[in-house]
């Protein structure tokens, strides 16, 4: 039998999202070592697939008291921690013509007892602040929302863990745990890149998995039931608006427009699901005709602007008795599974959103760190991540433009590291502005194995040519950086693809469609892409067309 | 303004149009908005390399016939055989006199070239620096290949040609390797050198020393047994001069391939074409575009048929263009030859009928390298036989459909997107030249009658 790799650390935490790497970071940070698991790449699950927004929690204000609490004070601490992350855009709540006026007062005083402030403004007023929002408003309230980037998020995360001797697995994924008796001690998993397989033996396990959670409670012959609930989003190509704009009414379809970087995002529809469909989400014509319709109403100028691609996640709500996805609450659901199931060394951590991770975590690594008997305090609030710490006299440097994009993304320790030379610097996604330096970088130094992680960490392809040309150059890269074969890098490249079609189908008309033709004339027409699956196979004569 | 024949478009399909119309005395114009689908083009004409059904096709003549049947609403169908081998003979001879000698298969075969990204793909004509591998691809007689690198150029990766071509088990035994080559006008640019383009280059290459240099490399890195793999690099108003010096200074088997757009192989096509309608006197009104036409009932018809009376473009906005018969030749949905909204197809200057009116979500499959290619592609304007579109299902005598505007056939899977684009350009001329004889005739009885 082929020897199987073992590690062994304190704490195994599966699931790479904002969550799972957040608890990576804290127990770091308190000297806990750990290892992290993902199936995929970081952020490649729920976190990934939403709007990215920086509640102030004034959306849950009226219907959630708790949520809304937990929002502003994580909003305070993640502009402290994660500056890098974030655009403090502010947001307005606006109230159209067919919404109910009296909604503001109810909505304004619910922010004030859950600690959020607002200002209400005139409809002129919001139309100054916000050129783009539909001028037919009768009134707006602005709040302190912003934009979080969840990809940029996690990878510092991962980055600051890492820095404190915490290990990363990605592609990774439990195969089942290894018990004794009524404790669970470790997990075999599989490398899903190279089938290798190996086990991880560590005395806590904390399951991070979002609503992929279930069926790790399966593995540990425990039930939790989850209530998966589709959200639908479309991305546009320009940058919209500069705040983000929300209904003043309670939470509804397609009633949030956020700007992200140079684009803009509408969402979502809420959509209960079959829990077997969570890996093959399905964006439905319907629901992009809803987004582009309700989508209108907050900044009509969508009509008009291109879509590039959809997307969609799923809201990993514990189901704690029925109801429809949108009215259960998003509260936090910390499991200690020896207290609830009498099953030690295992903790599930559910629930949530993104703007709680932080404080998810904080919960979880509290109950871990008090098992393992490890008194250090939580200290993820108060130090900023690696790409947050800015020195203040690099603000008057005057910077080329992939320095300044790249200091966004990565922090200005990281963008110092890159390769300085004429080829380091040379662009290779004019759209985000991403560098062979940085492209190395993230090879090198952020687990980036494939083109579409490189996306997540560098927004290469995310712009307005959605990839079409930067990707071919940048796929080289990882020849010259990640020892990948012209072979693979090739596959890499078509990977790209079909993960970037994913999104672009429910959206197949306009430009997207013109974008794919063209996509499709030169990767497949000129380049003769679909052959590379092929390779090897010898001609048949029984293949030819003949009289 | 008054033409006899207008075209629409100048891609491959408008220009051969326009070149064919030239020829038999007509006065023409071409309306070009911008760049073609040769900008990103192998610079091949591909004639017919599968059937609809995703049969390999080596002889395309010896099939045509069974083709036809099996496949009649085919454009080559419509066309026919002999007007079609006419038509991309006239094509290969006009371009082959022009300096871009377009070569083939001495029996008729298609051949197979080595594409950028290392697979092979089968095509009718090819330029010269293009290395023709037999259909039986095990009766190929190259012994090494060695793939160029040009350092920092980051729009061909020749690694990436040479792993994958080592996996085509017929190479088994060639010995296949990549090496790098400078190029010494890169560093005296103000330019980052890395962010060239292929057309770039080109213009770096138009000088005779930087053609020198480049060729005393070459000639250390590769002998005359071996095939030597270059993106095309060359070109720019040069034709294939470059490429022939370099070949005269080396003596080197060069195979040429495209790279990242744009596509030089291409480009020297769509240069020369221009140069050529030009020269015969054509009218190109580049950079405008046909914003609507006036169609009316076709007078010269009894049936309930329809004719296009003038058209509008852009920048001529008051000044209508007239002629006896236009081609329309507008290109896909990439040139906006065909425009898909969210619940229906559109064609946006004439709103011409389109061959289908399923729902967006029949436009794709669910793999983007599917093996049964996209739907969108075979999506198009309905024609009747002689390729006369139809308003509200009434036929435009004297409008013609050709390229890839038409419905009911792929370009990519079936690899005949040039051959369509050339026979239904040249077929076109022939039904307006019927048209024109039609009128002349009539003309003539009525004044006979006086």
């Amino acid at each position: 039998m082929a020897k199987v790799t073992r590690f062994n650390t304190e704490v195994l935490i599966i699931g790479g999202g904002a969550t799972g790497t957040s608890i990576m970071r804290d127990c770091a940070l308190r000297g806990i070592t750990c290892i992290l698991l993902d199936k995929g790449d970081i952020a490649s699950g729920t976190t990934g697939r939403n709007h990215g927004l920086l509640h102030s929690g004034a959306r849950y204000a009226v219907t959630d008291g708790e949520s809304a609490r937990e929002c502003i004070q994580e909003n305070k601490i993640l502009k402290h921690i994660a500056s890098h992350c974030i655009e403090d855009t502010s947001g307005l709540f606006i109230t159209l013509p067919e919404d109910d006026l009296d909604f503001q007062s109810t909505f304004i005083d619910a922010c004030a007892s859950a600690g959020i402030d607002t200002q209400r403004l005139t409809a002129q007023q919001a139309l100054d602040l916000e050129p783009n929002v539909n001028p037919s408003l009768i009134g707006a309230v602005k709040v302190p929302d912003g934009t979080l980037d969840p990809f940029r998020l996690c990878a510092s995360n991962v980055l600051d863990a890492k820095s404190h001797g915490a290990q990363l697995l990605t592609y990774s994924m439990v195969q089942s745990f290894i018990r004794i008796g009524d404790r669970i001690i470790g997990a075999k998993c599989i490398n899903t890149r190279t089938n290798e397989q190996f086990e991880v033996y560590a005395q806590e396990v904390i399951n991070a998995a979002g609503i992929w959670g279930k069926n790790i409670c399966h593995y540990a012959d425990l039930n939790v039931q989850m209530l998966p609930a589709k959200g639908s989003l479309l991305v546009f190509e320009h940058r919209i608006n500069d705040l983000v704009i929300n209904r003043c009414r309670k939470p509804a379809d397609a009633d949030i427009l956020v700007p992200g970087d140079s684009i803009s995002l509408i969402g979502t529809t809420s959509e209960e699901i079959d829990y077997k469909d969570i890996d093959s989400l399905k964006i439905s014509e319907k629901e992009v005709n809803i987004l582009i319709e309700e989508g209108g109403k907050l900044a009509p100028i969508l009509a008009q602007t291109r879509i590039l691609r959809a997307y969609a996640g799923v809201r990993p709500l514990v189901d704690i008795g029925g109801g429809d996805g949108r009215n259960i609450s998003r509260g936090i659901v910390l499991l200690d599974h020896e207290q609830r199931d009498g099953l030690a060394g295992f903790s599930s951590i559910l629930g949530g959103k993104l703007m709680t991770s932080r404080l998810m975590a904080e919960m979880t690594t509290d109950l871990i760190a008090n098992k393992l008997g490890n008194a250090t305090q939580c200290s993820t609030h108060l130090k900023p991540l690696p790409g947050s710490i800015t020195s203040n006299k690099s603000k008057t440097k005057k910077t080329v433009f992939t320095t300044k994009a790249a200091t966004h993304r990565h922090g200005e320790t990281a963008v110092a590291t890159f390769d300085q030379s004429t080829k380091g610097k040379s662009i290779v996604c004019e759209c985000e502005m991403v560098s062979v330096g940085e492209i190395e970088y993230a090879i090198k130094q952020l687990d980036v194995t494939n083109l579409v992680d490189l996306r997540r960490r560098t927004r290469l392809g995310m712009g307005s040519c959605q990839g079409e040309l930067c990707t071919y150059r940048a796929s080289s890269l990882f020849c010259d950086f990640g020892n990948c074969s012209g072979y693979e890098s090739s596959k890499l490249l078509m990977q790209f693809f079909e993960e970037r079609w994913k999104g672009i189908k429910p959206v197949l008309f306009g430009d997207a469609l013109r974008e794919a033709e063209f996509t499709y004339w030169l990767y497949e027409g000129l380049f003769g892409a679909s052959a590379i699956n092929q390779l090897g196979e010898k001609q048949q004569d029984k293949d030819y067309y003949e009289i | 303004m008054k033409f006899d024949s207008i075209i629409i478009g100048g891609g491959i399909a408008g220009y051969t149009a326009g070149l064919r119309s030239l020829e038999a005395g007509l006065k023409t114009a071409i309306i070009s908005n911008g760049q073609s689908a040769l900008h990103f083009s192998s610079g091949s004409i591909d004639l017919l390399s599968h059937t609809p059904t995703g049969k390999a096709i080596r002889n395309p003549a010896a099939i045509f016939d069974k083709f036809t049947n099996e496949f009649p609403l085919h454009p080559y169908s419509k066309v026919g055989k002999q007007t079609v081998f006419e038509s991309l003979n006239w094509y290969k001879n006009i371009l082959t006199t022009a300096g871009i000698p377009l070569l083939q298969q001495e029996d008729g075969d298609n051949h197979l070239r080595i594409t950028p990204l290392g697979t092979l793909k089968s095509t009718w004509l090819s330029q010269p620096y293009i290395h023709q591998l037999p259909m039986r691809l095990n009766e190929h007689t190259i012994k090494r290949i060695v793939v160029v690198q040009i350092d920092d150029f980051r729009d061909f990766n020749a690694k990436m040609v040479t792993d994958n071509l080592v996996q085509i088990p017929e190479f088994e035994g060639v010995e296949i390797t990549h090496t790098s080559v400078a190029i010494d006008g890169f560093s005296g640019l103000k330019r980052n050198a890395c962010e060239l383009r292929s057309i770039d280059i080109a213009r770096i290459l138009t000088n005779e020393s930087e053609i020198k240099a480049l060729a005393t490399k070459l000639k250390t890195i590769a002998t005359q047994d071996d095939l030597v793999v270059i993106p095309a690099i060359t070109g720019n108003g040069k034709g294939l001069s470059v490429l022939n010096k370099l070949h005269a200074l080396t003596q080197l088997t060069f195979h040429e391939v495209p790279t990242m757009p744009p596509s030089m192989l291409g480009i020297r096509l769509e240069e020369t074409m221009i140069d050529l309608f030009i020269k015969a006197g054509g009218m190109l009104l580049k950079g405008d575009q046909v914003t609507h036409g006036d169609i009316a009932k076709d007078n010269n018809s009894s049936n309930d048929e329809l004719s296009l009376k003038r058209i509008y473009t852009r920048n001529l906005e008051s000044m209508p263009l007239t002629a006896d018969n236009y081609i329309f030749a507008s290109g896909s949905f990439f040139n906006k030859g065909l425009i898909a909204q969210h619940d229906k197809l559109q064609e946006p200057v004439f709103n011409l009928d389109m061959n289908s009116n399923q729902a967006r979500s029949t436009w794709y499959n669910p793999q983007f390298f599917a093996p049964n290619s996209q739907p969108f592609l075979s999506l198009g304007i309905k024609t009747n036989h002689n390729f006369n579109p139809m308003l509200a299902g009434k036929v435009i005598t004297n409008l013609f459909c050709a390229g890839s505007n038409l419905g009911g056939y792929d370009p990519i899977a079936e690899g005949c997107g040039s051959g369509v684009a050339i026979s239904t350009g040249y077929h076109a001329v022939n039904h307006l030249l019927q048209n024109t004889k039609h009128n002349q005739s009539q003309h003539l009885t009525s004044d006979s009658l006086v």
